[in-house]
């Protein structure tokens, strides 16, 4: 599924990057501990997460996902959202908490 | 101020405690030939209270803390204790409610008394003010099945009615921060038992176990007391740590220094000190480099007894 | 729904039992135990891949009956012993944290 598609149907704001619409999700992957997001990400995975941090971007890009979907209407600390900017990473928020927002991306049909 | 029905068999079992339930009988007595000089660490040993001075068994008289503090400032060389005890003074008897004892102290502003046999004045030990409170607590929790545990929280109206505080003090080791949480679990534990409400405990629990992780973590390790009056729980943090340069960023939601492995315990987040302030109806911080930092969490009391 | 119900959702196995009959109103997703501490709430399932004796502190005091670690990830023996005797139901299972969510919210469950 392509990401724009997903935006759109969880109504989700985008926070960084440009409206991504060649790039295809492969599989969700929530996590909170950066630990295991090196060991366990994959290319392709839309990442659901807490963490706000520069290591989240920094993981995300060194991984070739498909972007991050922050939670509860979080945001990237300053320093981590102009990283985002500079590799134009696609960032998004959701308003809504990471069992919500997993539970109708798996609903969309997106693997784990 | 105090609307709060307190249960009659909570007052009851209050007036049915003897001082003999809950006296200590593990101070050090002195006899009238003892040298003033030699006090100096006697009076901590007794919690500051009194020190009872014994010919044989019987007690014949007490220093109080305010005795040996006049003989410090007076230039009366090292005396013996018989020059300097008060020999008339008020005692209890054993099977004396502990609320008389509580309005005895309460009357004369001070910190003990002793115990004696009611006719031979034969000592037995000494009710201290600090202590008294944690003696009713246990007395009292020895039957916990028995009564609705949120009945003990009364107790607290009984307290506030003598201007005594119960206070509770913790000491935060510096132990790996895997043992984090044993402090603030032992806190929960101790405010339940106390029959706090649920939600003053969760609030409690939550704040004291951030605070106790940032302790580890940070600090190397420091102390938690918690005060408890009839309409507040004050709970200060301290720490003898490296201190937080800047308060006001540490309390920016998101804002850490953790370093990584902090982080992979699940913490370092940048949350903490913000969920310790959420937790709270006053919250103050003040840090400096290279002293410390001492939070102070203060809780209302709300729906007590209900 | 019950803690039963749940581990044959998720294949889970059960570590330490706690209160197998209680009833999960709600589930939290969550590795961060700040985060939890904050949101977490009584009658909830935590979902965590994070499996120190933290998680186990962090239900205890925000008085959560029941943990389950995600991704094959087994809790150390001590971490065990301390949900025995919190009374806190440990389940594992090798679902990722993101299918166990996935397949508790199409069975309906609420966050």
């Amino acid at each position: 599924m392509h990401l724009n598609e997903i935006i759109e149907k969880l109504d989700l704001k985008l926070l960084s990057g440009e409206v991504p619409l060649q790039t295809e999700v492969l599989r969700g992957y929530v996590s909170d501990l950066m630990s295991d997001v090196i060991a366990h990400g994959k290319e392709g995975d839309i990442w659901i997460t807490y963490q706000t941090h520069v290591n989240v971007v920094a993981i995300a890009l060194m991984k070739n996902m498909a972007g991050i979907i922050l939670i509860q209407n979080r945001q990237l600390i300053p320093a981590a959202a102009t990283k985002a900017e500079e590799a134009g990473l696609t960032v998004l928020s959701s308003c809504e908490s990471a069992f919500e927002t997993t539970g109708r991306l798996y609903q969309l049909g997106i693997p784990g | 101020m105090n609307q709060i029905r307190i249960s009659q068999s909570v007052i009851e079992r209050i007036y049915e405690i003897r001082v003999e339930k809950i006296m200590r009988t593990d101070v050090t007595r002195v006899t009238p030939e003892t040298k003033m000089s030699e006090l100096k660490y006697v009076i901590k040993e007794n919690n500051y209270a009194c020190i009872p001075v014994l010919t044989g068994e019987k007690l014949v008289g007490q220093i109080s803390i305010e005795g040996y503090v006049d003989w410090l400032t007076s230039e009366m060389g090292d005396v013996p204790v018989s020059e300097i005890m008060d020999i008339d003074f008020k005692t209890l008897h054993p099977d004396e409610p502990v609320i008389t004892a509580v309005k005895e102290l309460e009357l004369i502003g001070l910190r003990g008394l002793p115990v004696v046999e009611n006719e031979s004045n034969k000592f037995l030990g000494v009710i201290c003010r600090c202590t008294m409170m944690e003696g009713v607590l246990a007395v009292l929790d020895l039957d916990d099945e028995k009564e609705s545990k949120k009945e003990y929280n009364c107790i607290l109206n009984n307290i506030e009615s003598v201007s005594a505080l119960l206070t509770l003090n913790y000491i935060v080791e510096q132990k790996s921060l895997e043992y984090g949480g044993e402090i603030s679990s032992s806190i929960r534990t101790d405010l339940y038992k106390l029959g706090l409400p649920g939600n003053l405990v969760r609030k409690t629990a939550i704040a004291a176990y951030e605070a106790e992780i940032n302790l580890l973590a940070y600090a190397g390790g420091g102390t938690v007391t918690i005060t408890l009056s009839s309409e507040l729980l004050n709970m200060e943090i301290e720490d003898h740590g490296p201190g937080i340069p800047d308060v006001e960023k540490a309390m920016e939601p998101g804002y850490s220094t953790a370093p990584d492995w902090v982080r992979e315990l699940g913490f370092g987040a940048g949350m903490g000190l913000q969920n310790i302030k959420n937790c709270s109806d006053n919250f103050t911080i003040k840090s400096t480099v290279g002293e410390g930092t001492v939070l102070i969490v203060d809780i209302n009391m709300e729906g007590k007894c209900t | 729904m019950k803690i039963k119900e749940l581990c044959q959702i998720l294949n889970a196995k059960i570590l330490s039992s706690g209160h197998l009959s209680r009833e999960i109103k709600s589930i939290y997703v969550s590795d961060l135990m700040s985060d939890v501490l904050t949101f977490g709430r009584e009658a909830q399932l935590l979902i965590t891949s994070l499996t120190n004796q933290q998680t186990i502190r962090t239900v205890e005091m925000v008085e959560i009956p029941a943990i389950c670690y995600t991704n094959g990830k087994y809790p150390e023996k001590k971490t065990i012993e301390l949900a025995n005797t919190k009374r806190v139901t440990i389940l594992v299972t090798d679902f990722s944290t993101f299918q166990v969510t996935g397949k508790l919210f199409a069975a309906g469950l609420q966050g």
